[in-house]
C-alpha cells in the first residue's frame, strides 16, 4: 500500500518522480511471487531535492548540471559553492535496480569535470575518471553516461577531473538505487550526504587548500539548527543512509535505539553480521545504511560523534580560557577596548548566549546556536533531531516533544 | 686777519654740510617693526630700561596666562628673548657708522719754524692746514653709503627676526608632537601592562607557560623604557622651547596638548617665487648691497684721478715779518696710477655681491621647492592618514572584537590590533607635525606668511580613537 503521507513531506518535483517510480515499481510487483513485500518506498531527502527523469529511448534520463551555486548553510551564512543543479549536495537520483539509466552532464563549471558513479557496478568507459576512462568535459560541454543498474543500495557521484578542488568546494551527491522489490519494510527512508568544509570567518567560499582543520560540517549541505528534523511515527522502521564524501571519518551517533548497519556502498550485510551499535562510522569515501524500529517517542538525537563536528566555526589557535581569572583586568581592558568581554573562565556554554547578542564577522555562524524547550541546545554542524511521535497526522515538524509526567529529570 | 677769518668761516660751513651728526637711541628700530609686522603680524620691542618696558613685560604675562598658540609662542619669544635684544644692539653700533661716515678727516695743520743761525734776524714761520680733497668731496655719497648700509644692516636684522620666529616655531610644534605622541605611548603602554597581567592570570591558571608570559613582559618593559625616553625627550625640547622664549622655568606656562590638524584650507601656492623677491629680506639686503657698490664703482671712477689730492691753506711768514697766505693744492700726477686698481677692486665687489645676489635667489627658489614639496607631501600623507588608515586600523580593531566575541581570535591578538592602532595613531601625527614644520619653513621660505584664500583657520585634530563608539549590538538578531 502506498502511503499517502509520503506525498505530502516531499517536494513537488521528488512527488512526481515518486509517481512514477512507484507506478513502475508497482507495476514490477505484480510479477512478483512475494506479494507480501511492499514495493520499495521513496527515499525522503531532508532540505535536498531530487533530480527528475524522463524516459528517453528505452532510458530514464536525468540532466545533471555541474555549476557554480549560493548556499545557505543556515541563515546567516551563504557560501559559493559548486554543485549540481544549484545545490550541494547536488539532487539526489534514485532509480530501481534493473533501470537502463542515462545521466547527462552538463558542465557549466570553467575548469572541466567529469561524474564518477561510485560504488556503481558499470561498464569501465562509464566509470567517468577523466584522463583514465574518459577525455575530461570541457566548460559548455554535455557527456552522456548510460548504464544498467545491476545491484541496489546506497551510492553517491562525484568529480573525477580536479577532484580535490571540487569536492571540496561542494559537487557530490547521492545516488539510491532501490531493489525491485522491498528487502525490509522501512517506513521512513532518510538519505543524508555528510560534509565538511573549510570556510574562513568572514569569507564566503570554502579553501579547498586545507587538508585537516575543517570548521563547518553538514548534512545535506545545512548547519544545526537549520537542518530539517526527521519526523517519524512511533513504531515505524526507518532507514538512514549517510554518504561522507568529505577528508574525515564521521561517527554518527544516535541517541534512544539501538540499529543495526544494513549496508554499505559495497552492498548489503549479512544479517549475522549486522551488529547492533548505536554510532556508525561512516568513512571516508562510503556510504552506511543503518535501520531501526523507532518505537520510543520523544526527540532524539542523530550526530556526529566528533564533539568539535557539532559546532560551528572557532578558534583553533587562541589562548585556552578555562579557569583564567580575568575579574581583575577586564575592566581595564574595557577601558582601552570598549566592548571587550571577558569570556570562557568556566567554560565555553556562554557563548551560545554571546552568539545572540554579540556581532560576530561577517557570514559567520555562532559556534553553537539553536534553542530547545529548555533552553539554548548549544550545537550546531552535524547535529540534528528524529521527532519520534505516536500521534501523526502527517510528517511535518510535531514542534518539540511533550515528556509524560514523570519522565523528566527532578531537580534534588 | 679777515682771512684767518675766512678759514674759520670755511671750516664752520664744512662741518655744516657734514651735518650735526649725532646717535639716535633706537634709530632704524621703526623699520625692522614694520617689515616684522608686514610678515609676520607681530610686534618686537627693543627693550631698553624705558616706561614701555613694564607694559612688554605685562604683555608677556597675559600672553603666559594662557595655552601657548604657536603665534603667541614666537610673540613671547620676539619681546623677551635676550640674544634677539643683543641682536638689536648691532643696529645701535651701525648707526655709529653713519654717523662717523658724516664726519670729515680732521685737517691736518702742520707748522714749521725756521730759526736764522745768526741773528737778528727772526725765525721764518710756515704754516699748512691741509685737508683730505676727495674727503671733502665725497661726503655726500660717503653719506650715501652709510645710509645704504645701515638700511642693509636693517633689512638683515629684520631676516634674522623672521628666521628666528621660524625656529621658535618649529621648536613649538615639536614639543607639541612630543607630547601627544607621550600621551599615547601612555595608553601603549598601558595596553601592555594589560596584556601582560592578562598573561599573568593565563600562567597562574596553567593556560600558557612561562616563555609566553615572558614574552609579553619583555613586550611591556621595552614599551614602558621607551615611554621613559620620550618624556625625557618632551622635557628637552621643553627647556628648548623656554630658552627661546627667554624664560627662565617650564612649570609656568603650558602649549596645548594636541597639535591642529592639517586645515582643509591651504595656502594660495601660486607665484611663491614672486612672494619671496616681494618679501624676502635676505634678498633685499644682499640687493641693498649691490646697490652700495655699484654707486661706490660709480664714484671711485668719477673721482679716481683725484684719489691723492689735498688742498689746503699754506701761510708763511718770512723771516724779515712779510707775511703770506693762500690756497695749496696738492695733486697726484696720474702717470703710473690712474686709480686702475681702486677702480678694479670696486668693479670685484659689485661682482661678487651680484653673483651672491644671484646665488641668493637660486637658493631662495629651491628653498620654496623643497619646502612646498614637504609640505605637500606630509599634507597628503596626514589627510590620507586621517581618510583611510586610521578608520582602516580603527575598523581592524572592530572586526577583530568580532572575531574575538566568536571566539575566532584570543585577547592577546586582540590587544595587539588595538596597539597597532595607537601606534598609527602616532604616525599620523608625525605627518601632522611634519606638515606644521614644513610650513614653518615655507613661510621662511618665502619671507614671511603665506597668503590664503579665504579663511585658512585650522580645524581641531579629530578625535584620535573612537572610544565611545559601541563595538557590539545588544539585543540582535
Ligand atoms: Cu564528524
Amino acid at each position: 500500500m502506498l502511503n499517502r503521507r509520503h506525498f505530502l513531506s516531499t517536494t513537488l518535483l521528488a512527488g512526481l518522480t515518486t509517481l512514477f517510480t512507484n507506478t513502475k515499481a508497482a507495476a514490477d510487483q505484480s510479477k512478483k511471487i512475494f506479494s507480501s513485500n511492499s514495493p520499495p518506498k521513496p527515499v525522503i531527502v531532508s532540505n535536498g531535492r531530487k533530480l527528475p527523469w524522463e524516459i528517453v529511448n528505452g532510458a530514464k534520463q536525468f540532466h545533471l548540471i555541474a555549476e557554480e551555486c549560493e548556499q545557505e548553510f543556515a541563515p546567516g551564512m551563504k557560501v559559493k559553492c559548486w554543485g549540481y543543479n544549484g545545490s550541494t549536495p547536488g539532487p539526489i537520483i534514485e532509480a530501481t535496480e534493473g533501470d537502463r539509466v542515462r545521466i547527462l552532464l552538463t558542465n557549466n563549471l570553467k575548469e572541466h569535470t567529469t561524474v564518477h558513479w561510485h560504488g556503481i557496478f558499470l561498464p569501465n568507459g562509464m566509470d567517468g575518471v577523466g584522463g583514465l576512462t574518459q577525455p575530461s568535459i570541457k566548460p559548455g560541454e554535455t557527456y552522456a553516461y548510460e548504464f544498467t543498474l545491476r545491484q541496489h543500495g546506497t551510492f553517491m557521484y562525484h568529480p573525477h577531473a580536479d577532484e580535490m578542488v571540487q569536492m571540496a568546494v561542494g559537487m557530490m551527491g547521492m545516488f539510491i538505487i532501490h531493489p525491485k522489490e522491498q528487502v525490509t519494510n522501512v517506513d521512513r527512508d532518510f538519505a543524508i550526504m555528510l560534509h565538511e568544509w573549510a570556510i574562513h570567518p568572514g569569507t564566503y567560499r570554502p579553501d579547498p587548500a586545507v587538508m585537516l582543520d575543517f570548521n563547518i560540517f553538514t548534512m545535506n549541505g545545512k548547519v544545526f539548527p537549520a537542518i530539517e528534523p526527521m519526523v517519524v511515527k512511533t513504531g515505524e522502521r526507518v532507514r538512514l543512509r549517510l554518504g561522507n564524501l568529505s577528508m574525515d571519518q564521521h561517527p554518527m551517533h544516535l541517541h534512544g535505539f539501538a540499529f543495526k548497519v544494513t549496508a554499505t556502498d559495497g552492498g548489503q550485510i549479512p544479517a549475522a553480521g549486522q551488529w547492533p551499535q548505536t554510532t556508525v562510522p561512516v568513512p571516508v569515501g562510503s556510504t552506511r545504511d543503518v535501520e531501526f524500529i523507532a518505537d520510543e517517542p520523544g526527540d532524539w538525537v542523530f550526530h556526529c560523534h566528533k564533539s568539535h563536528h557539532t559546532m560551528n566555526a572557532m578558534g583553533h589557535d587562541i589562548p585556552n580560557t578555562l579557569g583564567v581569572d580575568q575579574s581583575e583586568v577586564s575592566q581595564r581592558i574595557q577601558s582601552l577596548l570598549p566592548g571587550y568581554m571577558a569570556m570562557g573562565e568556566d567554560g565555553m556554554a556562554e557563548h551560545a548566549m554571546h552568539g545572540k547578542h554579540m556581532t560576530g564577522p561577517e557570514n559567520t555562524l555562532p559556534m553553537m546556536m539553536g534553542d530547545g524547550p529548555f533552553g539554548p541546545i548549544e550545537m550546531g554542524g552535524m547535529f540534528t533531531v528524529i521527532k519520534v511521535r505516536d500521534q501523526l497526522s502527517n510528517y511535518d515538524d510535531p514542534g518539540w516533544y511533550e515528556h509524560p509526567k514523570g519522565t523528566l529529570p527532578k531537580k534534588w | 686777519m679777515s682771512k684767518i677769518h675766512s678759514v674759520l668761516l670755511l671750516a664752520t660751513s664744512v662741518s655744516f654740510i657734514t651735518g650735526c651728526a649725532q646717535i639716535q637711541p633706537k634709530a632704524g628700530f621703526e623699520q625692522v617693526e614694520q617689515m616684522i609686522s608686514n610678515r609676520l603680524n607681530q610686534q618686537i620691542r627693543w627693550v631698553q630700561n624705558s616706561e614701555e618696558d613694564l607694559a612688554v613685560q605685562e604683555q608677556i604675562k597675559q600672553l603666559l596666562s594662557k595655552d601657548l598658540s604657536a603665534d603667541s609662542a614666537v610673540q613671547i619669544a620676539l619681546l623677551n628673548n635676550k640674544n634677539l635684544q643683543a641682536r638689536y644692539e648691532s643696529l645701535g653700533i651701525a648707526q655709529t657708522e653713519v654717523v662717523r661716515a658724516g664726519l670729515l678727516k680732521n685737517p691736518i695743520f702742520s707748522f714749521s719754524a725756521k730759526f736764522p743761525n745768526e741773528p737778528p734776524s727772526s725765525a721764518s714761520l710756515e704754516f699748512d692746514l691741509i685737508g683730505d680733497f676727495l674727503n671733502l668731496l665725497m661726503l655726500p655719497a660717503r653719506k650715501k653709503f652709510a645710509a645704504q648700509q645701515f638700511e642693509q644692516v636693517q633689512l638683515e636684522l629684520a631676516d634674522q627676526v623672521l628666521r628666528f620666529a621660524t625656529k621658535v616655531k618649529k621648536h613649538y610644534f615639536r614639543l607639541q608632537f612630543s607630547q601627544q605622541s607621550v600621551a599615547v605611548l601612555h595608553e601603549i603602554v598601558s595596553v601592555y601592562e594589560v596584556s601582560f597581567d592578562l598573561a599573568k592570570e593565563f600562567y597562574t591558571a596553567g593556560n600558557i607557560d612561562e616563555l609566553q608570559l615572558l614574552r609579553e613582559q619583555a613586550l611591556y618593559e621595552t614599551t614602558r623604557l621607551q615611554l621613559a625616553q620620550n618624556t625625557l625627550t618632551v622635557s628637552a625640547e621643553k627647556e628648548t622651547l623656554a630658552q627661546l622664549l627667554g624664560l627662565n622655568n617650564t612649570q609656568l606656562w603650558s602649549i596645548p596638548s594636541s597639535l591642529k590638524a592639517v586645515p582643509s584650507v591651504q595656502p594660495d601656492l601660486n607665484n611663491l617665487a614672486q612672494l619671496a623677491i616681494e618679501q624676502r629680506l635676505d634678498l633685499a639686503a644682499a640687493g641693498k648691497q649691490v646697490e652700495t657698490f655699484a654707486s661706490k664703482l660709480g664714484t671711485t671712477r668719477n673721482w679716481r684721478l683725484l684719489a691723492d689730492a689735498e688742498f689746503g691753506i699754506t701761510g708763511e711768514r718770512e723771516r724779515d715779518g712779510a707775511g703770506s697766505i693762500g690756497p695749496a693744492l696738492s695733486l697726484a700726477i696720474p702717470i703710473f696710477d690712474q686709480g686702475q686698481t681702486e677702480i678694479a677692486e670696486a668693479n670685484a665687489y659689485l661682482r661678487k655681491s651680484e653673483h651672491t645676489l644671484s646665488a641668493l635667489v637660486l637658493e631662495v627658489q629651491s628653498e620654496i621647492r623643497l619646502a612646498q614639496q614637504k609640505m605637500l607631501a606630509s599634507q597628503m600623507m596626514a589627510q590620507r592618514y586621517q581618510s583611510t588608515i586610521i578608520p582602516l586600523q580603527e575598523k581592524i580593531v572592530r572586526l577583530s572584537l568580532q572575531q574575538y566575541n566568536y571566539m575566532l581570535l584570543g585577547a592577546f591578538d586582540l590587544l595587539t590590533s588595538r596597539q597597532n592602532e595607537m601606534r598609527v595613531y602616532q604616525d599620523y601625527i608625525h605627518a601632522v607635525r611634519d606638515y606644521w614644520i614644513a610650513r614653518a619653513d615655507l613661510e621662511q621660505a618665502v619671507g614671511g606668511n603665506l597668503r590664503f584664500e579665504g579663511t585658512g583657520m585650522p580645524q581641531k585634530l579629530p578625535e584620535k580613537i573612537s572610544n565611545d563608539q559601541p563595538m557590539q549590538q545588544h539585543g540582535g538578531h
